[in-house]
């Protein structure tokens, strides 16, 4: 029983932080709000909370992303900003997801970490 | 001595695009504040960042309530780009025009706005202080604050359509989240600023400013004449280009306009042409030597506005009823700009509070400047007749002297990114620079005078008799402009506007009153100001001319009898002038599909008068085998710049290693090569004239023959380097192209290149200079819309190398691009409504 409503309480944290993300995505486009998204993460261990950040970090953005926008348009204007930074494609497209997804993997690490700190007292 | 720009080159937009440095106006954006502290990265984000602009690549219907709407407003997008926009009263009309315009060209209409009112810094920081100078140093802010004032006092009215135009643009703006920002604000890390009639102004100032004439011709003619001597500056730049008489003026006819002309007035009209305009008699000037530095400075001081909008040529002309097999007049236009991506042109049907108009408008100004309504049309080209002037100034300090006196020279003070500068004024106008004890002062009409141009576009767009477009002509005042007209009984062509008169007393003691200088004037005596303006009547103009038609392809308006002579007047050459003669002369009736076959017409007429000159010049018997093939093909070619055609690049270039080898040896040393690189220039007929008239000339080393040989082994030799010796290979597509620039230089904002017809003398042209180089360099400019309109049967052929939107993904952002490439026009098969916009109070 405590450990179906410790998994169900954990599939709440990661709902909750998508459903964070995705409203921090949209709503409030700063990189460093997702911090928030990383709070309802905090009953996973140490190591579980970043990797369940990241993912969810990757995953909201690319599917915001793909979900709105066709590959086409997207490619053309990754190449566009490639032309202009000189920064490769790629590059581009990765970097808000890759750097959003670490804050967010960090964030739900530290919010784990604080846990297990008063957890321990 | 830093070199100086004769005229307008080709190169210099291209050149001054390519050294522009895009990276350091998007980096600051990446590494300084975007990137790092201001936005987070927000431009990068998914759903509000750049990849948004994949969001606005279609159009939908849409209902926007619009606070400042007084009725309904319907707009009706065409997938042709044309926007219909239908309202029920004038306030409503241009407060949708305004909001329509900025939902599709924010960016652009804020750049122009910024850039015209001396304050692109503000968004591009240091790289554009140069550009900001400049437009104050010219005076286009004070000078729209001065009009925005007339227009509140005198014409309330007119000024409460640039106000509902603004409101309409700012409604747009505020409508805005950052999702919604175009993608060149993303970029840029720029927010949009609120729109007001003072932009509408300060654009309209920039765009008068760029198809004015005779400041800085008259600097350019006078460093030409003091680093060579009168007999070449004469030879190089002559006050009428070769080949004028009066068939091929815009006013047919000696140049008399009633029984007045020089002649009337006691005046031998060949004895006017041929005084030395540079001398001191004329000029109060005695030695430009020792100006040089001055003016080439002077010329440099203002030669910096971040993007230029270069009128290298422009073409109209009209059909008299009689002479149109549809006993209708007939009206054709394509005004030559800067080839922009996105167009300049905004192209929309504005329906309501009494008009029903049809054309393009100019991104940021209301109405629509260029088009037709049910009854009328009307075009416009540019007229290279002086209307600023140049003067040399005497100072002391903040002093200048004037008419006997040391007079304060009054200032103005602006500010550029938090720094105070001051622009000082002498009775002439601003000073653009001084060293010293002299300067140089810019007397432009605009800086004296308020613009009631805009006043006329109204008038035109409202017009609905010839009378109506005459008298829309009369308040046409900056810049001059050859007029074309029509309405469904009339036509004719008045060159509109304010030209300053100069008194001069002649060697021969009699006095007249004359149209600009040769160089910059004497400042410090009354004896060269300004005294009047040519009266309206008299202006070139001409009404139903009894041949049948007239044209304005920025020829000389009048030939030598006009009352009031054109000294400073700097036309092109008359190639395109001669393109429409030729094929008019002896055509009758003429249809519609004629003028279609006209304005696209390839055929370049200065090279179907050199070519028996070089054909007699060329001997083939000792050619190589190679220079034999290239010398059939250029003998068997019909003088037209198609891309798929091997003559015209064989022609063109052997025309530039003419230039290498005359022209060029001889102004090099001088610092004045610069002349050889115009587009549009009177080279082809210099060589024209010299090989009728001078054959001998120093400037072929004593033989044209020897020199059209020597130039054509070294053009083949050149082209064979490059492209191989298959001579079917050298096709003008594979050395000719064009390039549509974004106005913000980055190149991969910019269409193209492609392939490209014509060249500087065709009527459908592609302006290249006779650069030694493979390709040429690519086309800038051309024709920024093309227009036909047939009144009476209501036909109307239009097209234009762009699209309704700025947004570089969608289809509508080069939508008429291609039919405009291929020489076609818009057809019913383009029209149909992609989307209905309902805007609601």
């Amino acid at each position: 029983m405590v450990f179906e409503t410790m998994r169900i309480s954990r599939i709440l944290a990661i709902i909750s932080s998508i459903v964070l993300t995705f409203i921090i995505l949209i709503f409030y486009p700063h990189i460093y709000a997702a911090i928030i998204a990383g709070l309802p993460l905090f009953r996973f261990k140490n190591r579980q909370a970043m990797m369940i950040g990241f993912l969810i970090g990757i995953v909201a953005n690319f599917a915001v992303l793909f979900a709105l926008y066709s590959p086409e348009v997207i490619m053309n204007l990754a190449n566009l900003l490639s032309y202009l930074s000189g920064l490769p494609s790629i590059v581009l497209l990765i970097f808000y997801p890759i750097i959003f997804s670490i804050v967010l993997g960090i964030s739900a690490t530290i919010f784990a970490e604080i846990n297990r700190r008063i957890k321990r007292g | 001595m830093p070199s100086i720009k004769l005229r307008r080159s080709v190169t210099e937009f291209p050149e001054k695009n390519l050294n522009f440095n895009y990276l350091s106006l998007f980096i600051p954006a990446i590494n300084g504040e975007a990137f790092i502290f201001c936005n987070s990265y927000i431009f990068l984000n998914p759903y509000s960042g750049v990849w948004s602009t994949g969001s606005y690549l279609y159009y939908k219907n849409e209902t926007l309530s619009l606070s400042g709407l007084i009725s309904n407003v319907t707009i009706e997008i065409e997938n042709s780009s044309l926007a219909k926009i239908i309202a029920s009263n004038m306030h409503d009309l241009m407060f949708a025009q305004g909001y329509y315009v900025a939902s599709q060209r924010l960016f652009e209409m804020e750049l122009f706005a910024l850039v015209s009112s001396g304050n692109i810094s503000s968004w591009i920081g240091p790289l554009g202080i140069d550009s900001d100078k400049a437009v104050d140093l010219i005076g286009l802010p004070k000078n729209a604050m001065m009009n925005l004032n007339y227009l509140k006092s005198n014409y309330p009215t007119i000024y409460s359509y640039l106000q509902a135009y603004s409101d309409g643009v700012n409604a747009y703006i505020n409508s805005l989240s950052y999702r919604d920002l175009p993608l060149q604000f993303k970029l840029i890390n720029r927010q949009p600023f609120l729109y007001s009639p003072y932009y509408v102004l300060t654009f309209a100032q920039f765009m008068a400013w760029s198809l004015t004439h005779g400041f800085r011709d008259e600097l350019e003619s006078a460093i030409l004449y003091a680093k060579t001597n009168f007999t070449m500056a004469n030879l190089l730049n002559p006050i009428y280009p070769y080949f004028t008489n009066e068939n091929v003026t815009v006013m047919p006819g000696d140049g008399s306009i009633g029984n007045f002309g020089l002649s009337s007035q006691g005046i031998s009209p060949q004895y006017l042409f041929s005084l030395n305009w540079y001398s001191n008699w004329a000029t109060g000037v005695s030695d430009y030597k020792a100006l040089v530095d001055i003016m080439n400075k002077s010329l440099n001081a203002i030669s910096d506005p971040y993007f230029n909008l270069i009128d290298e040529g422009s073409n109209s002309w009209i059909i008299t009823a009689n002479f149109s097999s549809t006993h209708s007049p007939i009206l054709a236009n394509d005004p030559h700009l800067t080839l922009y991506a996105p167009s300049l042109w905004i192209y929309l049907q504005l329906i309501g509070g009494g008009i029903n108009v049809t054309g393009w408008s100019l991104v940021g100004i209301p109405g629509v400047l260029i088009g037709h309504t049910q009854h009328t049309a009307w075009g416009l080209t540019t007229s290279f007749g002086s209307s600023s002037n140049a003067y040399v100034e005497k100072l002391n300090g903040n002093y200048y002297y004037y008419n006997g006196s040391w007079l304060p020279l009054q200032s103005y003070n602006y500010s550029i990114l938090g720094k105070t500068y001051t622009v000082y004024y002498t009775k002439h106008g601003p000073l653009v620079y001084s060293n010293g004890s002299l300067g140089i002062s810019l007397y432009w009409t605009a800086n004296n005078f308020p613009m009631t141009t805009i006043l006329s576009e109204f008038y035109f767009d409202n017009s609905s008799s010839f009378m109506d477009l005459i008298n829309a002509a009369k308040l046409w005042n900056i810049p001059p402009q050859n007029i074309a007209i029509a309405s469904d009984k009339d036509a004719g062509i008045i060159d509109a506007g304010l030209y300053p008169l100069i008194e001069e007393k002649l060697p021969n003691n009699k006095t007249v009153y004359v149209i600009g200088s040769r160089a910059p004037l004497n400042g410090s005596t009354t004896s060269f100001d300004p005294v009047k303006f040519v009266p309206f009547e008299y202006l070139p103009k001409t009404i139903n001319p009894k041949r049948g038609f007239a044209f304005a392809p920025n020829q000389p308006d009048a030939w030598i009898n006009h009352p009031y002579p054109f000294i400073g007047s700097y036309w092109v050459s008359n190639g395109r002038a001669y393109d429409i003669y030729l094929y008019m002369e002896n055509k009758t009736p003429v249809s519609i599909q004629d003028m279609v076959k006209l304005q696209t017409s390839l055929f370049d007429s200065w090279s179907y008068m050199l070519m028996p000159y070089i054909k007699a010049a060329l001997n083939t018997e000792n050619m190589s085998s190679l220079e034999k093939q290239a010398a059939e093909t250029l003998f068997n070619w019909n003088y037209t710049f198609s891309t798929e055609l091997v003559g015209p690049t064989i022609y063109s270039y052997l025309i530039s290693e003419m230039v290498n080898l005359s022209l060029a040896r001889v102004l090099k040393p001088l610092g004045l090569e610069s002349y050889t690189e115009q587009s549009d220039s009177i080279i082809p007929s210099l060589f024209l004239y010299l090989a009728k008239y001078e054959p001998n000339s120093s400037l072929f080393n004593g033989s044209f023959s020897n020199f059209v040989k020597k130039a054509f082994s070294a053009a083949v030799s050149f082209i064979s380097s490059k492209l191989g010796n298959n001579i079917s290979n050298w096709t003008w597509g594979k050395v000719h192209y064009i390039e549509f620039y974004s106005q913000l230089g980055i190149p991969a904002l910019s269409l193209g290149p492609y392939p490209m017809y014509g060249d500087s003398y065709t009527l459908a042209p592609g302006y290249i200079p006779y650069i030694i180089r493979l390709p040429f360099p690519y086309v800038t400019l051309g024709s920024s819309l093309r227009m036909i309109a047939d009144i009476k049967d209501g036909k109307y052929y239009m097209v234009f190398p762009g699209g309704s939107t700025e947004n570089i993904l969608s289809p509508y952002f080069s939508a008429q691009v291609k039919i405009w490439l291929n020489l076609q026009y818009l057809n019913d098969t383009m029209n149909r409504i992609i989307a209905i916009w309902y805007l609601k109070p």
